[in-house]
């Protein structure tokens, strides 16, 4: 079994590693107390120790096929027993930071995403189009703030979906998907070279389809693993918080799908376009989802943001990529909601305006999206199933409450 | 004007080494022990490691040196509670408390099995209880017994009271010394369980600390030497040691305690050496033997019972149906997290300076930790585990380097 | 001699089931002629009980006081009468009421004295009368002393301790072998941290240290100089220096020896790749270039980008200790088939061995830690990497080791080496195995930095070169691996060689920062040492005992017994072989005493007389039947007599048919008591001593070993007289085995029953 292994040290790594969070990472002294603290790591190899390991040494290869950074859900019980202070939790975070920057071309947008300094580029380009659209528009209708002859307010009007928006979002969406595309095959090529299959005896190999049901029940539906990841009240609040969010952003991609569907389906199919006809009147079913996915956004948003701002920082400290993620989505909500009550108010300015900030900051959450933090919403999930897949995870969540079984 | 006396607070093993050096060049030295006794914390020792001989005997030859020697004085149940003064020439105020048993000691053991009331022994960690009146030791000294007032019950009250050796009425003294240095030799005490949440924190029955593992093994300890379960006084079987109990850990001390890993393999050897087939395991980040310690532990780690195991234990739990333990830990060589089974824990639990939460009434700095950082200019030198943590011998050598400097004290002007 | 003899029962402690009165008229009745004044205090422990001794003594009705009450360990502070009055403290309470064991198995009641019981105390107090009348008081061995102290080894811990001994007033010589001071730390770049906060290593500050010398008027330094000879005692050396070319000689008064350690012989480090690759290198290696300032690989002269410190050596060493221990074996041999009687020439014998590499695994570590950090400071975007089995950092370094390891270019893990090869272009290939990063890993580095091994200079030459009959090196020093150290854990500075002591790294592997504190120890024995001669008093462990033996010379037959057995080598010869005592070297433990078959040495208040005197007090019956038999038991009074105290006071009972005889030592045992007890008919002898071999307890070292060896003739010296050689036995007891002891005990008086009474009764 003991196959000889080169190593061959990266200092360069090393202090990539401590620039995007991992910056005690050198204080560790191998005791161990992580990987038998952390609630959800596998009796056999577990994390973080090994990792800790790695990257004292900057072993890239390992580290950057590591599938385990994913098994992590970041609850710091890790970081708060360590008694080097070493937080191994915010490596791990790092880890992951690391994969959202370097994961998948073009390389220059991790660069961007990877620091505050480059935020301006990031937020100009968005700026930029919709600015260009804007004044396009304006030319055309003759007015910066248009109304309708009724005197309402139809941002339509201003940013038109068949010819701007739609197609805009449109390529964008194709571009993320296709990055995503590479991510996984990326992620999946690594893991292959790294993660060898482990089976608990008594326990069949699953298949790939059950891999996906699973994650897709426990981790994405239920967060049933994540639920593990707690040892403090503000750990449960950060759950909660979490699956608020994530249904508010399920919530908002129904609404958005019927409109699009409806819209252009109305096209072929005439009797579907006044369903998705915006905008819509207020006691409109879709546009009660809407209004409810908005309340959930921020109530999830508030959650989590304040979490971070009261996290013991002895815990783990919050980095850019958190602050990023969690900052465009405020804008997104808030902007979302401002647009609807200004457009209802009928102040056209301050309106426009928002709505306006609104498309700059959805491009900004959309268009980065794989070398976001929200990147995770694709990595973990393919990591889980994948992980599922190999055995590294119990293919039914049950076998993890009673993990002393599970002991090889 | 100037005085030639040393004073020596604490009267353990580094505090008798430095007063006993200083006194055999001819100085007059005071020892100001808190407790009715001297001797401190090598008293609840078992044994010394590595060649686990009697803490006793060298205490015996220390008591021998105290009597053939005028220049000693010692107060016990005494308090240094103010020091004026500078360099040289000091007025230490000492506030000494009633021990209610007169001078001289008989035989008082069929009184003291009379008394009723029974306090919780803390010379034993809480393992037994003892009388009122009583010795912590068969070789306590000085050689007279001491008297628990609060803890006498009105009938132990009356019996004590007619016997014309105790006086209950003893009211505490005061007394002033003029001295030229001051060695500090306060030691050390247990670093506190309860603060070990994720270690049991002190509440699982059969998880005990160290020191409570001398106790179980001393002759005169609440068992007689005999090592069995607190729970159930059933012999274990497998037993483990838990090392860095405290220490190394910037929750908990962040030092290393020095002599943790040694007195695991020591304690290790007691267990083996009275029962043939347990099985002893030591979970250990490094294990520490520095120096020619490095004989003692291969000698213990050849046999084939005990077996080291590097990884930090980061939960001791009691089993839920009965009185054994849980110890969680990740062999980190093998990579492999397991949970196992013991009859026994044995917490390495650090060594914590005495003065940590309890400062003396001296003007000298110590640094977070309570251990004492500096104070040489103004004459006053720490000896032993009151600087830093040390073992036995080094503590005696720490004790006679700072006998030296301050006798040069004294001398030099 | 003690003439008149104040006898003092104390009642308190006697516990009502003694008829004190008794034994007072058996006193005057057998005493009248020395025994004046016979008295019975309620509280003898007590200001009013001393008060009535002190008043005899001032009436000059005594000049001796015998207190028969509780053991001598205890209340010791009221029975003080100045040094010209000699106590005897007669234990007949923790060795006769409490401990005594009726053979009816009965408890004695109260106020009734079983004719065993009074018998047990009459022997004791007779006994404790006539060792008074056997005994002096000591007039003491004081000497006139040289107020000088030398210092041999100019380093670190030698500058130290010079500077600590003129701190006190004394003048210092200081011999240093090389042409300048500081020894090993003039070639460091750096130190670890000697204080708090512990966090970065920093300059040694050895110059300022050498300054420091240099200026002290009591100082004087002898560079280029080595010790030829020491002769003479404490208080008063004979020692020849060789300064340069010529020969000093040199009165001094003690000596602290601190000439530190040398490299360890690279020849052990040769399965670790060193000599075979050339850029292999020591740790000593690597600070010399760090000193000089630029660190280079020896091949190439090229900035090694990643060096590996090893700290973990796997089984490369095995092979050496297989060689040692042929070696030990073979030795032994040797040692069975030559005669016991030829003294050895030489007292030392070379320690080189593979072990002083991991006894200097504390300073391996850090120094490992240390130079890592080097690494960087000396070698722009260079790594370190240290592979450790345990790090090795006990105590407050554990804070320096923090601080040194968080540093990007330090890499560390613990593992063992496996393999070493010649990686191409002078890189080195190093294969590790059990690491954290994997079971078996590879790594490629420009240079791998092996551990320099500290070995005291003691273990490859007897530096002291003594003029001592027993030889020219510290004695024992192959139970040490050749450092000077100390047996004792208690008494980190006890030294075979009295006035002798070691400090620093020669008496263990220590760091600069110890190494200070422990010159200032050793510093401060040799102090206490000429203040003691001074006053003709014996240091540790009998500090302050004014009493030393004393030869009556003219009955001496040479047989130079005492001169090859004494623990502390105190004894020399004259040409004839007559003993030429040094009362400043001795302990006065009596081994010489107890291994004299002339009985020519004595004690003013410890001799042969005086025990066989008052072993002769024991009353033998004639018939053992009626009687009971009688067994004396010689203990040694510092562990095996504290044992039996403490089992008596712990309630522990024993055969009332045994008689006690504290003794200094085991060692002072002299045969001649054995014999005559057993021609007397006295059933059995037990001796109760210390451990001994290779974790000796004796605090005289050798005492109950030597008394073990003697007991081989006392088993001929028996049968020549027809006594069954099992009649006398040797056990050793520790001083907490007070719950074992009555145990061994009786099984002797059992064993020694069977066997019946001794065939010489009644002659």
């Amino acid at each position: 079994m003991s196959k000889t292994i080169k190593i061959e040290p990266n200092l360069q790594f090393v202090k990539e590693l401590q620039e995007v969070g991992g910056a005690d990472l050198k204080k560790c002294y191998q005791c161990a107390t992580c990987s038998v603290a952390c609630p959800m790591s596998p009796a056999d190899n577990p994390y973080p120790r090994k990792e800790m390991v790695w990257a004292q040494w900057g072993l890239k290869d390992k580290l950057v096929n590591d599938i385990d950074i994913w098994l992590c859900h970041n609850c710091g019980t890790c970081s708060e027993l360590c008694p080097r202070g070493a937080k191994p939790g915010d490596l791990l975070a790092a880890l992951r930071n690391m994969t959202y920057r370097k994961l998948v071309k073009p390389a220059i947008i991790g660069e961007w995403m990877s620091s505050p300094k480059h935020l301006p580029i990031l937020a100009g380009i968005p700026m930029a189009i919709f600015a260009f659209i804007w004044m396009i528009r304006a030319a055309l209708v003759g007015s910066f703030f248009p109304l309708t002859e009724d005197g309402k307010i139809v941002y339509g009007n201003l940013f038109p979906g068949d010819f701007t928006i739609d197609p805009l979002f449109g390529l964008v969406a194709i571009f993320v998907a296709i990055c995503f595309g590479l991510g996984i095959k990326n992620m999946i090529d690594g893991f292959k070279a790294n993660v060898n299959q482990t089976f608990v005896l008594g326990y069949k190999k699953p298949t790939l389809k059950d891999a996906i049901i699973a994650t897709i029940k426990y981790d994405v539906l239920q967060h049933s693993r994540f639920k593990n990841c707690v040892d403090s009240p503000a750990d449960e609040e950060r759950v909660k918080g979490h699956q608020i969010l994530f249904y508010g952003f399920v919530a908002c991609a129904i609404v958005t799908s019927i409109v699009a569907v409806a819209h252009w389906g109305g096209k072929v199919v005439p009797l579907l376009a006044p369903v998705g006809h915006t905008p819509m009147p207020l006691w409109h079913p879709v546009k009660i989802l809407a209004n409810v996915g908005a309340v959930l956004l921020v109530t999830g948003l508030t959650l989590l943001t304040r979490r971070r701002l009261n996290s013991d920082t002895k815990k783990s400290v919050s980095n850019y990529y958190d602050w990023y993620l969690l900052g465009v989505i405020w804008v997104v909500t808030l902007t979302g909601i401002g647009s609807e009550v200004f457009r209802l108010a009928g102040v056209a300015p301050l309106a426009f305006f928002t709505y306006y900030l609104h498309l700059v900051s959805i491009f900004m959450l959309i268009a980065y999206l794989p070398w976001s933090k929200l990147g995770h919403l694709v990595y973990r999930t393919t990591a889980l199933i994948y992980a599922r897949y190999v055995g590294r995870l119990p293919i039914d969540e049950k076998l993890i409450e009673d993990d002393k079984i599970f002991v090889i | 004007m100037a005085s030639n006396s040393i004073l020596v607070i604490g009267g353990g093993f580094a505090g008798l080494t430095a007063a006993l050096e200083a006194a055999e060049i001819g100085h007059e030295v005071f020892i100001i022990e808190k407790t009715p006794f001297l001797g401190g914390r090598v008293m609840q020792l078992n044994k010394y490691f590595p060649k686990l001989c009697p803490p006793s005997c060298g205490l015996e030859i220390q008591y021998q040196r105290i009597k053939n020697n005028p220049n000693v004085k010692f107060f016990t149940l005494a308090e240094v509670t103010k020091v004026e003064g500078s360099v040289g020439n000091y007025e230490v105020t000492v506030r000494i408390k009633p021990r209610y048993a007169g001078p001289s000691s008989p035989d008082l053991s069929d009184l003291c099995n009379e008394l009723t009331s029974e306090v919780v022994n803390d010379y034993e960690f809480g393992l037994s209880t003892r009388k009122p009146v009583y010795m912590d030791a068969p070789f306590a000294f000085p050689q007279r017994y001491v008297v628990d007032k609060a803890a006498l019950s009105d009938s132990d009250k009356n019996k004590v009271q007619k016997c014309d050796h105790f006086d209950l009425n003893e009211e505490e003294k005061t007394i002033t010394l003029s001295v030229g240095s001051i060695v500090i030799a306060t030691g050390w005490k247990p670093y506190d369980v309860t603060n070990l949440t994720n270690l049991g924190a002190g509440a699982v029955k059969n998880c005990i600390s160290n020191m409570q593992m001398e106790r179980l093994a001393s002759p005169y300890g609440p068992t007689n030497g005999e090592i069995v379960r607190p729970s159930d006084g059933r012999i274990p079987k497998k037993i483990a040691f838990v090392q860095c109990a405290g220490s190394r850990d910037e929750n908990h001390l962040h030092y290393c305690s020095y002599i943790c890993c040694m007195a695991s393999l020591k304690q290790a050897q007691y267990v083996r050496e009275q029962y043939p087939d347990a099985e002893v395991t030591i979970y250990y980040i490094d294990l520490r033997t520095p120096g020619r310690y490095d004989n003692f532990a291969k000698k213990i780690l050849a046999d084939e019972k005990i077996n080291a195991v590097k990884g930090k234990v980061a939960a001791v739990e009691q089993d839920k149906a009965g009185d054994d333990v849980w110890v969680t830990v990740e062999d980190a060589v093998t990579c492999a997290k397991s949970v196992e089974r013991f009859d026994l824990v044995v917490l390495a639990t650090g060594m914590q300076p005495s003065l940590a939460g309890a400062p003396l009434p001296i003007d000298v700095p110590v640094d977070a930790e309570g251990f004492i950082v500096g104070g040489e200019e103004k004459g006053i030198f720490a000896a032993g585990c009151a600087k830093q943590p040390l073992d036995v011998m080094k503590s005696a050598q720490s004790a006679t380097g700072a006998a030296m400097k301050a006798i040069q004290t004294v001398r030099g002007r | 001699m003690a003439d008149k003899i104040g006898v003092y029962f104390d009642e308190s402690s006697l516990g009502g089931v003694l008829d004190i009165q008794r034994l007072c008229d058996g006193v005057l009745k057998k005493w009248s002629d020395c025994c004046p004044v016979v008295k019975v205090h309620p509280r003898m422990a007590s200001a009013e009980g001393r008060a009535m001794i002190q008043a005899d003594i001032d009436a000059g009705l005594i000049n001796a006081v015998c207190i028969c009450g509780t053991s001598p360990r205890v209340d010791w502070d009221f029975y003080k009468f100045g040094h010209d009055i000699l106590v005897e403290r007669v234990n007949l309470r923790e060795l006769c009421v409490l401990c005594y064991n009726d053979p009816s198995g009965e408890k004695v009641a109260p106020g009734t004295t079983p004719e065993l019981l009074f018998k047990m105390a009459n022997d004791y107090v007779n006994m404790g009368v006539i060792k008074l009348q056997k005994a002096a008081v000591p007039d003491g061995g004081a000497i006139d002393v040289v107020n000088h102290v030398m210092v041999i080894g100019g380093g670190w811990a030698g500058m130290c301790a010079a500077l600590d001994v003129a701190a006190v007033g004394y003048k210092v010589t200081l011999v240093e072998k090389k042409d300048v001071l500081g020894g090993a730390a003039v070639g460091m770049y750096k130190t670890i941290p000697f204080a708090y906060p512990y966090d970065a290593a920093h300059a040694t500050g050895v110059e300022k240290k050498i300054a420091a010398v240099q200026v002290s008027d009591k100082i004087e330094v002898l560079l280029e100089s080595e010790i030829q000879s020491i002769a003479g005692a404490p208080g008063n050396y004979e020692v020849t220096v060789k300064v340069g070319k010529e020969d000093r000689v040199m009165a001094i008064g003690s000596v602290v020896i601190a000439t530190g350690w040398v490299p360890q012989d690279t020849a052990f480090l040769k399965p670790l790749g060193y000599g075979k690759l050339k850029n292999v290198v020591t740790s000593r290696e690597f600070e010399a270039m760090a000193k000089a300032g630029s660190i280079t690989r020896p091949s190439d002269g090229a900035k090694p980008a990643k060096v590996l410190f090893l700290l973990g050596f796997g089984d490369k060493l095995e092979p050496f200790e297989v060689k040692e221990q042929e070696a030990r074996a073979a030795a032994l041999a040797a040692a069975e088939n030559k005669e016991v009687d030829d003294a050895p020439k030489t007292n030392f014998t070379k320690q080189d061995t593979y072990k002083h590499l991991s006894f200097s695994s504390e300073l391996t570590s850090l120094t490992a830690l240390k130079q890592a950090n080097y690494v960087r400071e000396f070698i722009p975007g260079g790594v370190a990497m240290v592979v450790y089995e345990h790090m090795m950092v006990p105590g407050m370094n554990e804070l320096y080791y923090k601080s040194a390891q968080n540093d990007p270019s330090v890499m560390m893990t613990k593992g063992v080496i496996k393999d070493v090869r010649d990686g191409g272009d002078g890189d080195i290939v190093v294969v590790l195995e059990d690491t954290l990063l994997g079971a078996k890993v590879e790594i490629e580095v420009d240079m791998l930095v092996l551990p320099t091994a500290m070995v005291p200079t003691t273990a490859l030459d007897p530096i002291l070169k003594l003029k001592y009959r027993q030889g020219p090196a510290m004695p024992d020093l192959e139970l040490f691996s050749g450092y000077a150290d100390s047996n004792y854990i208690c008494f980190p500075y006890e030294t075979r060689r009295t006035g002798i002591y070691a400090a620093g790294t020669v008496r263990q592997p220590m760091t600069m920062a110890t190494a200070e504190v422990d010159a200032s120890g050793a510093a401060l024995k040799a102090v206490q040492c000429l203040e003691s001669a001074n006053r003709g008093m014996a240091v540790h462990p009998r500090s302050g005992d004014l009493s030393f033996p004393k030869f009556n010379l003219v009955r001496c037959t040479q047989c130079k017994r005492c001169t090859e057995e004494c623990p502390f080598g105190a004894l020399d010869e004259d040409e004839k072989g007559n003993p030429m005592p040094n009362t400043s070297r001795c302990r006065r433990c009596g081994t010489c005493m107890g291994a004299c078959p002339e009985r020519v040495i004595y004690f003013d208040n410890y001799n042969v007389d005086q025990i066989g005197s008052m072993i002769k007090q024991v009353e033998v019956p004639d018939d053992m039947a009626v009687g009971g038999p009688r067994m004396l038991i010689l203990a040694c009074e510092n562990d095996a007599y504290p044992a039996l105290d403490m089992a008596a006071l712990r309630g522990k009972k024993w055969s009332p048919y045994v008689r006690i005889v504290p003794v200094r030592c085991l060692g002072s045992v002299n045969t001649i008591w054995i014999a005559d007890a057993m021609s007397k008919g006295t059933d059995g002898c037990l001796l109760l001593g210390c451990k001994y071999g290779e974790d000796y307890q004796c605090h005289f070292v050798k005492g109950s070993e030597l008394c073990n060896r003697r007991m081989a003739n006392i088993g001929e010296t028996l049968g020549k007289l027809g006594i069954e050689t099992e009649r006398v036995q040797q056990l050793q007891v520790a001083i907490d085995e007070y719950d074992k002891v009555p145990g061994m005990i009786d099984e002797f008086v059992d064993a020694i029953t069977k066997l019946g009474p001794n065939p010489f009764k009644g002659y």
